[in-house]
């Protein structure tokens, strides 16, 4: 029992922790942060889609064993569980995590297969809003409300909206085409051309159009490095900051006629995180706003009314008449309490009343006889 | 009776007190269970008592005896200790002085004179089992709340006191009046010898018609009674503690504050502090809302109801 209690916290905190993580993940790449905290915040997110997918496992198992396991997907949010951890490891943090690996090691080997991961992972880049689903993880756990029936119906229609966002948002961008790569795709057609053009200057030698390019480029903030076949024109950072700064993520490579240009894509990165970020906060919020806003309402005009009803309903001496708003007066479960308060507390005083003398007394002989063993 | 056995009965009496179920009753309630308890269960608690671990060396009838009378005499103590305390400091005798005018009585007087007279009422059962409306009209300061909210909404109850019954006293006045009335009220509980034609029987009100005795012989008695404890207690003050035991239908057009007070008794009677539930009205007002829907049942003034029913809900009582 201690050891499920020690796990379930672990679970807790590694819920409230990965949703910190989510942000910064974004906020890193929004500030453009340095390869090696970004690989360490890729790390760690590999960690938690890991524990997340185990957990998931565990619990499916868990439930399978006690046969309930239709119920723990269905009615306990298992799927929420399951969309929260595998597809990310699967198609995001694991595969950039193995890319990473790759690279480091056995470039010249990997490099085909370096090519092709990146083409998949880069094709279901949006796959990973679905972290923000673990925003239901760790909400659903928050018991804002006495009522069972309050918490389960305001976490159905948070798990509900969120999903529907995020579906939209993957749906639209799989439809539609992910507008960050239209981004980076228009990026590079624009470089394309430009170096084209260049390239087309007649009169001018090879020489002169190096120099040519040098200078037209260099205005660009944009190329941070330019080569001609394997020369370097010029290049705004040095290699180790280069190195520090820049991962395939940061920048595309444009080759025209001899010509390679590094083109920043960080600008792009940056927009992107900060729909993420928004997305997200957008997903807090709503989630905030249903747990607080929408509890409080529907506890105030449905499951109150209920536990009024039920305690006037079963116990005999319960008198209190339901608080009816004007407002919502017309509703069904309102009208159902004007008729508990005007007709049935007044018949059930009445029956009462008369049933006084035959009512049993809430003494028994067995009261009397525990004062001989005292 | 052997110095034992009467520790134990003391004991005994404070187990039936102390049973959990009803515990959290007040003492007057408490004792009517446990009587009536006893008397629906009365061959086998003889029986009970009579057993080694009980009291084997007393007779059950004189054991059951004993307890009953151990139990009156806590619950009458309680209940006198409150009283007094509410004579020292709820009762504002300087207004009671005002309310009599012609009598020349000093307040300590009045004290005492009622202590005296409440000592004798108490002791009686049906008015002490009668008297947790009493108890509760005091402790939660009932009349002070209620009547000031009447006198100040100047509404249909304030009518009906001030020009039909025309009590011509102001609302502090008024308020110590009530109080007056209220601890005498249950003095149509208080046993009365009586002749009837079964012979000469000890009754009050519950048991005039079992006894074919009219309502008009048995008053006169007890008002007697009344005023050798009480001189100050003028006819109309006595019938309107009579009558606010009554129904409405019973009184008369000018009997206002006994229809009141009758309204104000039977909510306190069996009134027991709970804690209002989330998106429940509140014990006064959902009471209230009860009252007005069954006034013809219970026999309460419609309209006074209905007023006192606004006033809980807009003071949130």
């Amino acid at each position: 029992m201690k050891r499920k209690q020690f796990w379930e916290n672990f679970i807790l905190i590694a819920i409230a922790l990965v949703i910190v993580q989510t942000f910064i993940s974004e906020l890193a790449i929004f500030l453009h942060w340095n390869i090696f905290l970004r690989n360490t915040l890729l790390l760690i997110s590999l960690f938690f889609d890991l524990t997340f997918t185990i957990e998931f496992v565990v619990r499916s198992i868990n439930a399978g064993r006690q046969k309930k396991l239709i119920s723990y997907w269905i009615y306990n949010r298992g799927w929420v569980d399951f969309i929260a951890a595998v597809p990310l490891l699967l198609l995001n943090s694991g595969p950039l995590v193995f890319l990473l690996i790759l690279k480091g090691t056995t470039v010249s080997i990997a490099a085909v297969g370096i090519l092709n991961l990146l083409k998949v992972v880069k094709a279901i880049r949006v796959t990973r809003v679905l972290r923000l689903i673990r925003v239901m993880k760790i909400f659903g756990r928050i018991r804002n409300a006495d009522s069972k029936m309050a918490q389960h119906h305001t976490s159905a229609v948070s798990t509900i909206s969120v999903s529907i966002i995020l579906l939209v948002i993957i749906v639209f961008s799989f439809t539609a085409g992910d507008p960050v790569e239209r981004s980076f795709k228009a990026r590079k057609a624009y470089y394309v051309d430009f170096t084209a053009r260049v390239l087309d200057l007649k009169g001018y030698d090879k020489e002169s159009r190096k120099d040519m390019a040098g200078q037209i480029f260099s205005g660009d903030k944009r190329i941070v490095k330019l080569f001609y076949e394997d020369e370097s024109i010029f290049s705004r950072l040095t290699e180790e900051k280069w190195a520090a700064a820049y991962s395939d993520e940061d920048y595309i490579e444009v080759r025209e006629g001899g010509f390679t240009l590094f083109v920043s894509i960080v600008d792009i990165n940056r927009n992107r995180a900060l729909n993420n970020m928004l997305i997200f906060i957008i997903i807090i919020a709503l989630v905030v706003g249903l747990m607080f806003i929408y509890t409080r309402h529907f506890v105030q005009t449905i499951s109150d009314v209920l536990f009024i009803l039920n305690r006037g309903f079963r116990e005999n001496g319960y008198f209190l008449q339901i608080k009816i708003h004007k407002e919502y007066s017309d509703h069904e479960i309102f009208r159902l309490a004007a008729f508990y308060n005007d007709k049935f507390l007044p018949a059930k005083a009445k029956r009462m009343h008369r049933n006084k003398m035959k009512m049993k007394s809430p003494l028994s002989m067995k009261d009397l006889f525990k004062f001989k063993n005292r | 009776m052997d110095p034992n056995d009467k520790q134990k009965i003391l004991s005994f009496v404070n187990h039936l007190l102390s049973i959990p179920n009803i515990k959290s009753e007040p003492p007057v309630i408490r004792e009517g269970m446990i009587l009536s308890f006893i008397t629906k269960n009365l061959n086998q608690i003889k029986e009970t008592l009579a057993s080694p671990d009980f009291f084997p060396k007393m007779k059950p009838a004189d054991a059951l005896k004993v307890v009953l009378q151990v139990l009156k005499q806590k619950i009458v103590n309680e209940v006198i200790t409150e009283v007094e305390e509410w004579l020292n400091e709820r009762v504002a005798f300087r207004l009671v002085q005002k309310i009599f005018l012609n009598q020349q009585i000093s307040a300590d007087h009045y004290k005492s004179m009622l202590l005296e007279f409440m000592h004798d009422l108490i002791s009686f059962n049906d008015a002490r089992y009668n008297f947790n409306s009493v108890i509760n009209i005091f402790k939660y300061q009932v009349l002070e709340r209620y009547i000031s909210e009447i006198f100040e909404r100047r509404g249909y109850i304030f009518n009906e006191i001030s020009r039909v019954e025309k009590t011509n006293l102001g609302v502090l006045e008024y308020i110590e009046y009530s109080k007056l009335v209220f601890l005498i009220k249950n003095i149509v509980y208080m046993r009365i010898p009586v002749t009837t034609t079964y012979g000469e029987r000890s009754i009050n009100i519950n048991e005039i018609k079992k006894f074919s005795v009219p309502m008009e012989k048995l008053l006169n008695k007890q008002e007697q009674l009344v005023k050798k404890t009480l001189p100050f207690i003028t006819q109309k003050v006595f019938m309107t503690a009579v009558k606010s035991n009554i129904k409405k239908e019973i009184t008369k057009l000018e009997e206002a504050s006994s229809r009141l007070y009758y309204i104000l008794a039977s909510r306190y009677q069996e009134f027991k502090y709970q804690k209002t539930d989330r998106g429940a009205e509140t014990q006064d007002k959902s009471w209230y809302n009860i009252a007005r829907r069954n006034h013809s049942f219970y026999g309460f003034d419609k309209n006074m109801v209905n007023e006192l029913y606004l006033i809980a809900g807009d003071n949130l009582w």
